[in-house]
C-alpha cells in the first residue's frame, strides 16, 4: 500500500460549528457566489457532500428551517491546515488537495515505510483517525494509486478505512465517471456517449478516446484502466507568527481598528522567533458581524524587520477601504520569514551579487506567487556544429 | 540523517532556444537566396557574406544536411538562413548568439 487519500465533506459546517455553538442544534446550510450566482456549498443534513449542485433559492424553499452561513473561504482553509500540520506528525509526505468550493477537501499521505513504525497497517488507520477531529466526516481510503484511493475514500463510510487490496482496474470498473479529475463539460460528454462506468472507458482502445477527447482521453483511459503514476506534491508548512485581537465589543471606526492593528504587529514583532528575522508578507484578517472574514495579503517591497516599517505598508494598503459591517476581531499573519539580510559592498562583488540576486528572486516569488520566469542560458553541447543544440534556457536558480 | 527538505524533486526544465524559423526565400536558378521575405516585405539580398554546409549525424533515422549563408539585405540589415538540403524548406536562424 503506498497511498492514503483523507476526505473531508464536511470541513465547512464543522467549522462554522466550532466558531458558533448556538448554531450546533440547527441544520446549516453553507452557500458561495460563483459566477454571480449563490450555490449551496455544504448542508450538514448531506455529510456525504452535495455532489449535485443546488441554488440557494432552490435551499431556502426546499428547506425552510436552515441557517444559511456565507461561506468564509479563508477560516475553513485553516481549519483544514491545521488537520494537514497534525498529519505531518505521522508522516512527512503529505499534500493537501483544497477543493473548498466543490466540498472535496483530500489530504493524501505517502504510506511508505511507516509500517516498520506502526507494525501493522490497522495501527497506522487507527492513529490516523485519531489525529483527525472526531467532529470532521472524514473518510480513508488506502491503495496503491491515489486516483484509487480517492475513489475508496469517496464510496467508503464516515470514519472507516476502505483498503483496496484487489487490483484497481476491477475494483474501478463498475463506478461512476464522475469520479475522473476532469471538468464536468468532459463528464457530460462521457455520459452522452453512454460511458457511465469507468469499466466501460477500460474497455475501450486508448486511441479512440485521444481522437476524442485528446490529452484528457489518455488520462481518463488510464485513470479507469488502474495506471497512475501521480506522485505526492509535497505540503510544506508555513512558518508563520499569528496575532489576534477580539474587540471588547465590535467597533466602526477606522482609527480604533488601526491602532489595533499597531498592538498586534507590535506583538507579533516581539515574539522571540522574529528575533533577527526578516518578513516578506502579512495577511490581514478582519472578521465582521455576518460578514464572511475580510483578508487582505500584503506583500512588502523588500523583506522587513522592524514593526514600524510594516505598520506604514499595512496602513498605506487599509487606505480608501471601506468595511460595510461592525469589526469584531483582527488577526494578523507574517509569514515568508527569512534570515538577517542587508547589502554590503564586498571584496568579492560575484559572490555577494549572487547573494542579493538570491534574495531579490525570493522576494519577487512572494510578489508573483508563481516562480519567476526568469531563466539563463546554458551551454549544452557548445562543441555542436547545429546552433540549436549549442544552447538552452533552463530555470534560473541562483 | 539527512532531513527531508519538503521540495518537489524536480529538474529544470530545459527550454530550447533558437529553434530554426520557417521563413520564405525567393532563389536563384543556383539555389542562391536572391529575396527574403520579412514581415510581409520582400527583402532584396544585397549581399552573400559568407556560406558553409554542415552535414551531420547521416548514420542515423535523421540525418541533418544543411547550407548556412550569412546574408546582408537591405537596410545593411545582417542575417543567416539556411536552405535544408533534405526536405529544400528555408530557415532563418542565429548562427552566432
Amino acid at each position: 500500500m503506498k497511498f492514503a487519500c483523507i476526505l473531508i465533506t464536511n470541513l465547512a459546517v464543522v467549522s462554522e460549528r466550532r466558531r458558533k455553538i448556538e448554531l450546533n442544534n440547527n441544520q446549516l446550510i453553507i452557500f458561495h457566489e460563483e459566477n454571480k450566482v449563490k450555490n449551496v456549498m455544504e448542508n450538514s443534513l448531506d455529510p456525504n457532500g452535495v455532489l449535485t449542485k443546488i441554488t440557494l433559492r432552490e435551499a431556502i424553499y426546499k428547506y425552510p428551517q436552515a441557517v444559511f452561513v456565507s461561506a468564509d473561504k479563508a477560516y475553513y482553509m485553516e481549519s483544514l491546515n491545521s488537520v494537514a500540520n497534525d498529519l505531518l506528525f505521522i508522516s512527512p509526505v503529505i499534500e493537501k488537495v483544497d477543493q473548498i468550493s466543490s466540498n472535496r477537501n483530500c489530504i493524501y499521505m505517502n504510506l511508505s515505510g511507516l509500517k516498520t513504525i506502526y507494525k501493522t497497517y490497522e495501527n497506522l488507520e487507527r492513529h490516523v483517525l485519531n489525529t483527525i477531529p472526531k467532529d470532521l466526516a472524514v473518510r480513508v481510503g488506502i491503495s496503491n494509486e491515489k486516483f484509487t484511493s480517492y475513489v475508496a475514500a469517496s464510496i467508503g463510510n464516515p470514519r472507516e478505512v476502505n483498503k483496496i487490496i484487489t487490483n484497481s482496474k476491477d475494483f474501478l470498473k463498475s463506478l461512476s465517471v464522475d469520479f475522473l479529475p476532469i471538468d464536468q463539460i468532459s463528464k457530460d460528454k462521457l455520459h452522452e456517449f453512454g460511458l457511465n462506468t469507468l469499466g466501460k472507458i477500460a474497455s475501450l482502445e486508448l486511441n479512440h478516446l485521444y481522437a476524442q477527447f485528446g490529452s484528457v482521453g489518455e488520462t481518463i483511459w488510464k485513470l479507469s484502466n488502474g495506471i497512475d503514476k501521480a506522485k505526492i506534491k509535497p505540503y510544506v508548512k508555513d512558518f508563520s507568527i499569528t496575532e489576534k485581537l477580539v474587540f471588547e465589543r465590535p467597533i466602526s471606526t477606522m482609527n480604533i481598528l488601526i491602532s489595533g492593528i499597531e498592538t498586534i504587529v507590535c506583538r507579533a514583532f516581539s515574539n522571540p522567533h522574529l528575533i533577527n528575522k526578516y518578513i516578506r508578507l502579512a495577511t490581514l484578517n478582519i472578521n465582521m458581524t455576518n460578514k464572511p472574514t475580510w483578508s487582505k495579503t500584503i506583500v512588502f517591497k523588500e523583506a522587513i524587520k522592524c514593526a514600524k516599517k510594516a505598520i506604514f505598508a499595512i496602513n498605506t494598503a487599509m487606505n480608501n477601504i471601506i468595511l460595510s459591517e461592525e469589526i469584531e476581531g483582527i488577526s494578523i499573519t507574517f509569514s515568508g520569514i527569512s534570515n538577517e539580510l542587508g547589502k554590503q559592498y564586498s571584496m568579492l562583488p560575484n559572490i555577494r551579487s549572487q547573494e542579493q540576486l538570491h534574495e531579490t528572486m525570493l522576494q519577487l516569488s512572494k510578489r508573483l506567487r508563481i516562480r519567476p520566469p526568469i531563466y539563463k542560458i546554458k551551454d549544452l553541447e557548445p562543441w555542436s556544429r547545429i546552433p540549436e543544440r549549442q544552447q538552452a534556457l533552463v530555470d534560473f536558480e541562483p | 540523517m539527512v532531513s527531508d527538505p519538503r521540495k518537489t524533486t524536480s529538474f529544470s526544465r530545459l527550454r530550447a532556444i533558437n529553434q530554426p524559423k520557417y521563413i520564405k526565400v525567393k532563389a536563384d536558378q543556383n539555389n542562391q537566396p536572391i529575396a527574403i521575405l520579412i514581415r510581409n516585405n520582400w527583402r532584396k539580398v544585397t549581399k552573400i557574406n559568407d556560406f558553409w554546409e554542415i552535414t551531420d549525424e547521416w548514420w542515423g533515422d535523421f540525418p541533418i544536411s544543411r547550407k548556412y549563408y550569412s546574408l546582408t539585405i537591405s537596410n545593411d540589415i545582417r542575417i543567416s538562413i539556411f536552405i535544408d538540403l533534405i526536405n529544400g524548406f528555408w530557415y532563418q536562424q542565429k548562427t552566432h548568439i
